[in-house]
């Protein structure tokens, strides 16, 4: 077909250029006109050039579809992004759920592991505990305990009164989950549940194990330690609630993950192809899943902007290429297909731009041979380049753009893939020149010639700044997490021994080297204040090294300087003592090696009673939020029980001095004792014997000599004789008052008729003399008394009645008893001189006489006597009398016990 | 009076107790103590017939003790216990006559052995009574147990 085809080639170079022109000009006017020309041009060529027209129809096909494509890539990745984006704001939520799951359950487990150490704790106990660790939680409502699946202590109570008492194994409710955690045997988390006290909360119980002490078995189900998360609060606290542009919800009740009920937000989110993650519980795991509240982008790809665009351009390149072809003919064909391929490839880098920008990918094109880099726009901005100077040549680029320490890391990459790894990908980070650090995700692809050498990489850039954070703030919260843990079991540790200590030193020992290692100093020491020295001493330590300084070490309480900021519990910082002024310590410390020193107040009911000194070698930074806030707590514990170590080693240092001082006073009065048995044992022997030698040799005068002495002398050796008989008795009574002071009494029922009878058979001589009128009682009850001292006593009362009588007259003397509320009165009656009411107590005392040694002789020592035995047998004395009527002398006893 | 007056050894270190004590015996009518010792030692000495007291013809063993307890040198009360663990000398009746009238003293005295306790009157005539009841009793009532004389 060599002839039509030059003819019609000859037609179709007459009129291609104006047809060019045509089409060039409706181009300009718009998509409308331009579609009429290649209509047009179509009809024309239509019938004798037939493939003149599929070219341009491919071309256009290929266009479309490029298009449809370039919109479909924009659509999706516009849609990852978003996914992306919020999964990244998804990640705060669910680390918040977890560390509170964990901060309860590594709670729940501290307790438990106590209760099988220790047994249940005292309420007291159980409530310092629990106040303490709730003060750093906020979302834990309460803790319990449950020996034997019963609650028996709640705190705080308030609130939670109704959990009180509950027996896990009448709620139908809860006890399967209960028989579940004694099968598993650990941690379970439950709920959110309907608690029995009302609200809703999140369960974290841990099965006790305890050792009987007693039997010595291997340890046996005990019971159980529950910690209740409120749930309202729980998720007030995990930023759930604050993302207005996402519909959230969360299931996986009782731990299951996907497989559990929803238990909050909207159901259906799970069914709007939701971003899930999973928060990782104690046990199990929830599912949080969250959706944009407009929903996903959806695929509208022929609506799209890009799609129409690159569809027109298409078109218009189409029909352009028409003219062309029908303008030139076939023999312009070379020429068409390269306008084609320039067109693919500027679509293609339209496509690519478009999607770049959208999904912030910067894109590099990188001539190996030249060693130049092409730059997207995107490029330009994520690196922060200028366009106005050329753009950098790859080591410029690492030399100016990428992150210091991250320069080895792409060189290493990028030498792989120049050695011809065809794919790499890789993280690291760059510095913009306005000084932000960005991280960026490279994905390379190398391109090769068709000899397989490399000619171009090309490199996608991704800025990842968001998502590095979220994972670095992640880790952050778990490494926290982690801490909170070893720091609370910690300081149930120090807690613990602390409680368990008896004397200051035991306190401060087991406090000391726990508390060094949580805050990581070199030396922690315990200086209390002796108030009575105005000194300060260090009473325990524990230290890395040796050190001079030394418990026992004492220094001036004015080391302390002002201590208004310690009382105010303000921790005190020396961070270089070298720096500190007129410190009279400072020599000392410089010498010992310290260089930072921190003091923490111990403070016992506003009082402060000394500090727990920190100090390093090294000049030391502040000391961290955390540690500041062990330090607090360490310190109030140990305040506390080192005030109580003292006050018990103060009270059982005054027992000891007490109990020397009973020793020695009983010593004392056993000496006195023993000597005044002795004086009285000399007094009976030696002071009497001089005066059975004046009334002896008196008598034998009076006797042996009557007729040489005289009446007078007679006289006078009976009077020498007769003062010397009653010194006698004088000493006699005196030696039975001063027995019956001393002398053990023991005391028994005895029969009062029987005394009586004795006494009066011991004074038968006076009443004979006197011819005494007696009137004695039939019946006596017994009395409780001794039998020796009562006969004693009622002997004296007789001999008493006997001598007060007015000279002339005869004694008349009755004795009678009365009965009376378990006691027995003894009354001796006379009818006598008798006594004014004004003596009647000061006739009972030593030596007390009414009447001169003439009238009525006698010792004075008589009812003294009667008082300090009747005294000695638990009784009372007393006299009812007259003047010149009579007395009633009465004693009352105990009434006598049958023996049984 | 009796027909066989008893032998007593007078254990006194008080000179006035002694010469009041001779005088009762002489006063009842009674022969003078076979023997005065001052102290607990010469007891001691003069009942085991040795030192001075060797001579048991010149010393010979009484039929009653008086004893008094407060002595030099060893106490009655000792002389009593060494007196009660002697072979042939344990059945000798002790009877003291002392001034103390101390419970402690009476209850230790017959527990050691004493036949009898007196309290030393301070009147003269009481002391003569005792000493004339002393021989009537102990004299004539008592069966006397056979003393072995070594």
């Amino acid at each position: 077909m060599p002839k039509p085809g030059s003819r019609q080639s000859a037609a179709a170079g007459k009129t291609g250029p104006h047809e060019t022109a045509e089409a060039r000009a409706s181009l300009e006017n718009g998509a409308a006109s331009s579609a009429d020309a290649s209509r047009s041009a179509g009809r024309r060529v239509f019938g004798d050039n037939f493939h003149v027209l599929w070219l341009p129809a491919l071309l256009l096909i290929a266009g479309l579809i490029a298009s449809y494509q370039a919109a479909v890539l924009h659509q999706h990745s516009q849609r990852e992004h978003l996914r992306e984006d919020t999964s990244a704001r998804l990640e705060p939520v669910h680390s918040d759920l977890s560390r509170n799951a964990f901060a309860a359950a590594y709670l729940t487990e501290g307790l438990a592991s106590l209760i099988s150490i220790e047994g249940e704790p005292s309420s007291r106990r159980f409530r310092t505990l629990a106040a303490a660790s709730l003060s750093h939680n906020s979302a834990i409502r309460n803790i319990s305990v449950a020996p034997n699946n019963v609650i028996s202590q709640v705190y705080p109570l308030k609130g939670n009164e109704a959990a009180l008492g509950l027996r896990y194994a009448e709620n139908a409710e809860q006890w399967p989950m209960i028989r579940r955690m004694m099968t598993v045997k650990h941690t379970l988390v439950v709920g959110p549940v309907s608690l029995v006290q009302g609200g809703i909360g999140i369960i974290i119980r841990r099965p006790v194990y305890a050792a009987d002490p007693a039997s010595g078995s291997k340890a046996r189900y005990w019971g159980l330690v529950s910690t209740v998360i409120d749930f309202p609060t729980l998720i007030a606290q995990s930023h759930l609630s604050s993302d207005a542009d996402l519909r959230l919800a969360l299931r996986g009740t009782n731990g299951r993950g996907a497989e559990g009920g929803v238990f909050w937000g909207d159901k259906h989110v799970f069914d709007a192809n939701p971003v899930l993650s999973d928060v990782t519980l104690p046990s199990g795991t929830w599912q949080l899943a969250a959706a944009p509240q407009k929903g996903w982008p959806g695929f509208h790809a022929f609506d799209s902007s890009y799609f129409r665009a690159g569809g027109l351009t298409t078109l218009s390149l189409s029909g352009l290429l028409l003219g062309l072809l029908l303008a030139r003919s076939a023999r312009r064909l070379e020429t068409v297909q390269r306008t084609q391929a320039e067109t693919a490839l500027r679509d293609s880098e339209t496509r690519l731009s478009t999607a770049q920008e959208v999904a912030h990918l910067g894109f590099l094109d990188w001539n190996i041979g030249t060693n130049e880099i092409a730059y997207s726009d995107e490029a330009y901005r994520l690196y922060g380049i200028s366009r106005e100077s050329a753009p950098p040549t790859p080591d410029l680029l690492i030399a100016n753009v990428v992150y210091s320490e991250d320069r080895a890391l792409v060189q290493k990459r990028l030498a792989e893939a120049a050695e011809g790894l065809s794919k790499f990908e890789f993280d690291h980070r760059i510095l913009r020149p306005d000084g932000t650090v960005l991280w960026i995700t490279t994905h390379a692809e190398l391109v090769r010639d068709k000899d397989g050498n490399p000619v171009r990489l090309l490199i996608t850039a991704h800025d990842i700044t968001e998502r590095k954070a979220a994972e670095r703030e992640k880790a952050a919260a778990t490494e926290q997490l982690q801490r909170y843990a070893e720091r609370l079991e910690s300081l149930w540790e120090i807690d613990r021994l602390i409680l368990s200590a008896r004397s200051t030193e035991e306190v401060a020992n087991a406090a000391l080297a726990r508390t060094r290692k949580l805050v990581g100093w070199p030396r922690v020491s315990i200086l209390l204040i002796d108030r009575d020295a105005g000194e300060l001493v260090m009473i325990a330590s524990s230290s890395e090294r040796e050190s001079v300084l030394r418990p026992g070490f004492r220094t001036p309480l004015k080391t302390l300087g002002e201590v208004d900021d310690l009382r105010r519990g303000e921790i005190r910082t020396y961070a270089d003592v070298r720096d500190a002024e007129d410190w009279p310590v400072k020599q000392t410390l410089l010498d010992a090696g310290i260089r930072t020193l921190v003091f923490v107040p111990l403070i016992v009911e506003s009082e402060l009673i000394g500090v727990l000194g920190l100090s390093s070698e090294f000049v030391a930074e502040s000391l961290p939020d955390e540690s500041t806030e062990i330090l607090r707590q360490v310190a109030t514990s140990l305040a506390v029980a080192l005030q109580q170590a003292r006050l018990h080693e103060r009270l059982e240092q005054h027992a000891s001095e007490l109990e020397e001082r009973v020793e020695a006073r009983t010593a004392e009065l056993a000496d006195a004792n023993a000597e005044l048995e002795a004086f009285a044992y000399s007094v009976a022997h030696d002071l009497r014997a001089p005066l059975r030698a004046m009334t002896g040799f008196s008598q034998a005068l009076i006797e042996d000599y009557t007729a040489e002495l005289g009446d007078e002398g007679v006289d006078y050796a009976q009077r020498i004789s007769s003062a010397a008989s009653s010194m006698d008795r004088l000493i006699e009574d005196l030696l039975a008052y001063s027995r019956l002071a001393r002398a053990e009494i023991h005391l028994e029922p005895v029969s009062l008729r029987q005394a009586i009878d004795e006494a009066l058979s011991q004074q038968q001589g006076a009443i004979e003399t006197s011819r005494a009128k007696l009137k004695i009682d039939e019946v006596f009850p017994e009395v409780e008394g001794n039998h020796r001292t009562l006969v004693q006593v009622i002997s004296n009362l007789i001999s008493n009645g006997l001598k007060f009588v007015a000279p002339g007259q005869t004694p008349s003397i009755r004795i009678s008893s009365e009965n009376a509320r378990g006691r027995v009165r003894l009354n001796v009656e006379d009818k006598g001189i008798g006594i004014d009411p004004e003596h009647e107590q000061r006739i009972f005392r030593v030596f007390e006489r009414l009447h001169g040694g003439e009238t009525y002789p006698g010792t004075g020592i008589g009812l003294a006597i009667v008082r300090k035995g009747v005294e000695r047998m638990n009784g009372r004395v007393g006299v009812e009398s007259q003047p010149s009527e009579g007395s009633r002398f009465w004693i009352e006893l105990d009434a006598g016990k049958e023996p049984s | 009076m009796s027909t066989r007056s008893i032998r007593v050894l007078l254990v006194e270190d008080n000179r006035n107790d002694i010469l009041l004590t001779r005088r009762a015996f002489r006063k009842a009518a009674l022969p003078e103590p076979i023997a005065i010792v001052e102290d607990g030692e010469q007891a001691v000495a003069y009942l085991s017939a040795i030192n001075e007291f060797a001579d048991r013809h010149a010393h010979p063993l009484p039929d009653l003790v008086l004893l008094d307890l407060k002595l030099p040198r060893m106490t009655g009360l000792e002389v009593l216990a060494w007196l009660r663990k002697q072979q042939g000398l344990q059945g000798l009746p002790v009877v003291v006559l002392t001034s103390s009238r101390e419970i402690t003293d009476v209850n230790r005295a017959y527990e050691l052995g004493a036949n009898s306790y007196l309290s030393k009157p301070v009147t003269f005539d009481s002391l003569a009574r005792i000493v004339s009841e002393l021989d009537r009793y102990w004299g004539e009532l008592n069966v006397l147990p056979e003393v072995e004389r070594p």
